[in-house]
């Protein structure tokens, strides 16, 4: 077999290991063999970002936490919203986006901190807070005027937050799913199956450790992507 | 000529050297503050006791989780107060990590202002720092690392150049020794570990930042000077400590002679001098070997960084520029970014498949023998069920029969009757719309009826027509079909 067709292998091994996110080089060493040979070959490092492209991803990272990858739009590896929440109206889909950005900015509350390298803290409980709180300011700032009944698609997004009740209790004990508070619990989920949260402790309805993993897919793809979608739609683009 | 500043630099470095132990005695203050009486507990030699412990497991190696710190301090508020519960002192225990962390400001660093006399004109300067964080090890643990700050108010060097400090920490040392004060030996190399362990730590974050991004370094003129020095450094340090070594390999001798004439307190410390310049020694020389491989790793991250293909573009800041302007912005038109961030910060997902081969064996399986006595045991996990199931809570069906309660012989909208229930909840609505699509087509006589005059239902998560529905007196059902 050609070196080729071997550093190839090895190169998709490596992207194969970044679709399992809570994998750890440390845990594997054939990983942790291979994220140092992306370290120390500059010709396999190329192989592994053309493998990764081929397949619609980029590599953003390879480090000790292993190597972080992002989806473009159109790979298979790309998250649909019909499998993060089904059924979603507009306005839903609006506020569990609501929440993710929350999550970041309540880790992350600054640029610098983006930057950073250390891990932060997030509780379930810290987030709702957090968003509540940002939406009352809003409230404050505006004015309690009521939004105008002939158009509902010009309701302000801070108003659908406050509208939803934090938490609900249901007779058999569960949040009702469409609270704040289900909406924040189900996003932090979520993100720790994806290796970017690891759970701590049952405080404040759910505490998690952000990681590595989190910090980069923010800063170097979720931030950007929707602060461009987020320009062009001020634009009117 | 300019003139002269109203102060000079050492009294600004000073200044700042002071307000960075603000943190640790704001936390001493707020005893007052707590739940329980803390009045005993002395937060200020907990905090840096809490930073002697990190600091003694950092250096090249992992580092020291919060859960060994706090332990560390639960012991030693235990021993504080003997007749406290050991959940006080856990709780304690986790405030000063808590406040080391500034988990208050979400892990922010801290930015305590000060008088800046320095400049032409006086100002009010931040000084910003952070002096405990948590960073991950490679293998997935989250461990503590002291910043340079930390280690500087901990070692009570608080104003001067590393390298400089620590041939002078090694001039005393060696002094001492000549003297035999091993009493401050001992504290002079600890100092001096600490000291590598702060070097280190710089040299790792310059490789670090190289790795992550080449252009936040300049590697033109900075790293080579400070990798130069430090290797110049080192060198000289390793010889140093050698001889130091040496030294102190003989003065042991003299002083375990010293011992039998009854001071054996001696001998024990110049064994743990011994052990803290062995220590120290290895670390130089894991950075030694770090810092010979600082370049070939710049020239690693230089090719590889070259094919890196997106341009990196400067950091968003997530409160100001993406979460208050979504906020702020009518729903459908804030909607894109909002779902376009949280596509992206899930990452990549693999799609889930069926795999042919495996599911083929699987079915194609044998039975596997059952054991005799396997589950024999077991009660079964079977919860008896009063009828069937609700698929909704009671609550919802109340706020349900509450929407449609007001019903009478005049029709009204579906539409109406779903925006009257979304004003409960999403669920009440979904069944609020089953109760009159079952009206629309019932399988019995029921209490409802529903007709469609083709006008169309306009509903973010039904489709269908807008139904009127009506709530009919007995007079008018009676020709009605059962």
């Amino acid at each position: 077999m050609s070196a080729a067709a071997l550093d190839a292998g090895a190169a998709a091994q490596l992207v194969g290991f970044g679709l399992t996110p809570r994998l750890r080089p440390a845990a594997d060493p054939a990983y942790e063999a291979l994220v140092a040979r992306f370290d120390a070959d500059a010709v396999f490092a190329d192989v592994v970002g053309h493998v990764a492209g081929g397949l619609g991803l980029a590599v953003l990272d390879v480090g000790a936490s292993g190597i972080v990858l992002a989806p473009a739009p159109e790979s298979p590896f790309a998250l649909r919203l019909s499998d993060y929440r089904a059924n979603l109206s507009v306005h839903e889909r609006l506020l569990h986006g609501l929440i993710h950005l929350g999550v970041a900015a309540y880790c992350y509350p600054t640029a610098t901190s983006l930057a950073d390298g250390d891990v932060r803290v997030c509780s379930v409980a810290g987030v709702e807070r957090f968003l509540r709180d940002a939406a009352t300011r809003l409230r404050e700032q505006h004015g309690e005027r009521d939004p105008d009944a002939d158009a509902p698609e010009l309701e302000q997004a801070w108003r659908l937050y406050l509208r939803r009740q934090a938490a609900r209790d249901t007779a058999d004990g569960r949040a009702g799913v469409s609270t704040t508070m289900a909406m924040v619990r189900y996003a932090m989920e979520r993100l720790a199956e994806q290796g970017m949260l690891a759970r701590t402790s049952d405080a404040e309805g759910g505490t998690y450790r952000a990681l590595h993993r989190y910090r980069v897919e923010v800063r170097e793809l979720a931030a950007t992507q929707a602060y461009r979608v987020l320009a062009a739609a001020g634009t009117g683009g | 000529m300019e003139p002269r500043p109203l102060v000079e630099d050492s009294f600004t470095r000073r200044v700042k050297a002071l307000a960075r132990t603000l943190p640790v005695h704001e936390l001493d203050a707020s005893k007052g503050q707590r739940e329980g009486d803390w009045t005993r507990h002395d937060l200020r030699a907990l905090a840096l006791a809490a930073v002697d412990a990190v600091i003694d497991e950092m250096g090249l190696a992992y580092g020291a989780t919060a859960a060994a710190v706090r332990a560390r301090l639960a012991a030693l508020v235990a021993a504080a107060a003997p007749d406290r519960s050991p959940a006080h002192a856990e709780q304690v225990a986790a405030a000063v990590l808590d406040a080391l962390l500034n988990d208050r400001e979400r892990r922010e660093a801290f930015a305590i202002p000060y008088s800046d006399w320095s400049g032409p004109r006086h100002r009010r300067a931040s000084l910003v720092f952070k002096l405990l964080e948590e960073i991950e090890a490679p293998d997935g643990t989250v461990v503590l690392r002291a910043t340079d700050e930390a280690v500087n108010l901990f070692v009570g060097a608080l104003d001067r150049d590393v390298e400089d400090a620590q041939a002078a920490a090694e001039a005393v040392l060696e002094s001492q020794l000549r003297r035999g004060r091993i009493d401050q030996a001992v504290a002079t190399a600890r100092e001096a570990r600490l000291r590598s362990v702060q070097f280190a730590g710089r040299v790792r974050r310059v490789l670090d930042a190289t790795r992550r991004d080449l252009r936040q370094v300049d590697w033109g003129d900075d790293v080579p000077r400070l990798l130069d020095d430090a290797l110049t450094h080192l060198g000289t340090r390793l010889d140093v400590e050698r001889h130091l070594l040496a030294t102190l390999r003989e003065t042991l001798v003299e002083v375990a002679d010293a011992a039998e004439a009854g001071t054996a307190q001696g001998a024990a410390q110049a064994g743990e001098l011994v052990s803290l310049v062995t220590d120290c020694q290895s670390r130089h020389l894991e950075l030694h070997e770090q810092l010979l491989g600082a370049r070939s790793e710049f020239l690693a991250a230089q090719d590889r960084q070259r094919f890196a293909p997106a341009a990196r573009v400067r950091v968003v800041d997530l409160s100001e520029e993406l979460l208050k302007p979504v906020l702020c912005l009518p729903a459908a038109i804030g909607e894109p970014a909002a779902t376009t961030f949280l596509v992206a910060a899930l990452g990549a997902v693999p799609p889930r498949l069926v795999r042919l081969t495996e599911l083929v064996d699987a079915l194609l399986q044998p039975r596997r023998a059952v054991e005799e006595d396997a589950g024999r045991d077991d009660a079964p996990d079977l919860v008896a069920l009063d009828g069937d199931p609700w698929r909704f809570a009671p609550q919802v069906w109340v706020a349900a029969l509450d929407v449609l309660e007001p019903l009478g012989d005049a029709p009204a909208r579906l539409s109406d009757l779903l925006a009257d229930a979304r004003r409960d909840s999403e669920e009440v609505a979904e069944l609020v719309a089953l109760t009159v699509l079952h009206a629309f087509a019932p399988e019995g006589a029921g209490e409802l009826v529903a007709s469609d005059d083709g006008v169309a239902l306009e509903d973010p998560l039904f489709a269908g027509a807008d139904l009127l529905v009506a709530r009919p007196t007995a007079r008018s059902v009676t020709g009605a079909p059962g």
